[in-house]
């Protein structure tokens, strides 16, 4: 709950890259202005509409399943969302220090069902492992991590 | 732009909502809102208009799924028009809507509200 996700070593951090580093509180409110923060950052970096489209999708819903289940308790948490531009890809990266959950782990959800009848959740992580290029979880002292990539040459 | 909604009854209880914007976790309460009075009101159809929405997030599915159930409780038609290349990936991803409620232009879906019509008026002499 308190101190900071340690940086992930190794690299291929360069400071030289286009990068947003928004640090909110679990609070959805706080969250959809972070989304337009995300926006605003992706358009000034000539990225287009269709992968900002996939950017705020993967920040919302990572982010709603993060404030909605993660914590045990009711306590203020703080969530760190990092979108950096590099090798022609949004490299999104949001970590949280809620329970150990890899969302990667989670079963798809069975689209046989009717949408109230899947898990609560899942739909938006099937969204988000379909439209992204990559995403990968690791737990790390005590942070869930979750990175997400994007092609930045995925259509306009 | 977070969402604005304009509504347009089209025919007698069959209505249309064009949509604006964003359908998310932050605005999917407004659309909640709106279809919740027209469901009072009795409608027959309704009918969504996605021409200008720019995003949609499973919150929006959500809704969007729980109008259509709504309306085939009621035996009353439900379709989906316009919709933007991303919007139609999100819904195809998810498997959302059955294929009968989902029309590419809105004549597609004006033929489908004629007909739905019909057969409400061939059933019942014309209620409210």
């Amino acid at each position: 709950m308190t101190g900071r996700m340690p940086a992930a070593g190794g690299g291929a951090d360069d400071r030289s890259d286009p990068a947003l580093s928004l640090r909110i509180p679990n609070d959805v409110a706080i969250l959809c202005s972070a989304l337009d923060s995300i926006d605003a950052f992706l358009e000034r970096h000539g990225v287009g509409s269709s992968v900002a489209f996939t950017v705020r999708l993967a920040v919302e819903e990572i982010g709603t399943n993060i404030i909605k289940y993660a914590y045990a308790d009711s306590a203020r948490h703080e969530i760190e969302i990092d979108v950096r531009l590099a090798q022609g890809r949004v490299l999104l990266r949001m970590a949280d220090d809620g329970r150990a959950f890899d969302p990667l782990q989670a079963q798809a959800p069975d689209l046989g069902l009717t949408i109230e009848q899947r898990t609560v959740g899942g739909v938006g992580i099937h969204l988000v492992r379909t439209l992204a290029d990559g995403v990968e979880y690791a737990r790390i002292a005590g942070w869930n991590v979750l990175s997400v990539a994007i092609r930045i040459d995925s259509g306009p | 732009m977070p969402l604005t909604t304009s509504v347009t009854e089209k025919l007698p209880g069959y209505y249309e909502i064009a949509l604006t914007g964003r359908l998310d976790t932050e605005t999917h309460a407004e659309l909640e809102k709106v279809t919740k009075g027209l469901l009072a009101k009795k409608a027959r159809g309704l009918r969504l208009d996605l021409a200008k929405l720019g995003y949609i997030s499973s919150m929006g599915l959500r809704v969007v799924l729980q109008l259509a159930k709504a309306m085939r409780e009621k035996q009353g038609a439900f379709a989906v028009t316009n919709m933007q290349p991303q919007i139609k990936k999100v819904f195809d991803i998810a498997a959302t809507l059955p294929a009968e409620n989902v029309f590419a232009s809105v004549a597609e879906a004006d033929a489908y509200f004629d007909a739905m019509q019909k057969k409400a008026l061939g059933k019942d002499d014309g209620d409210d």
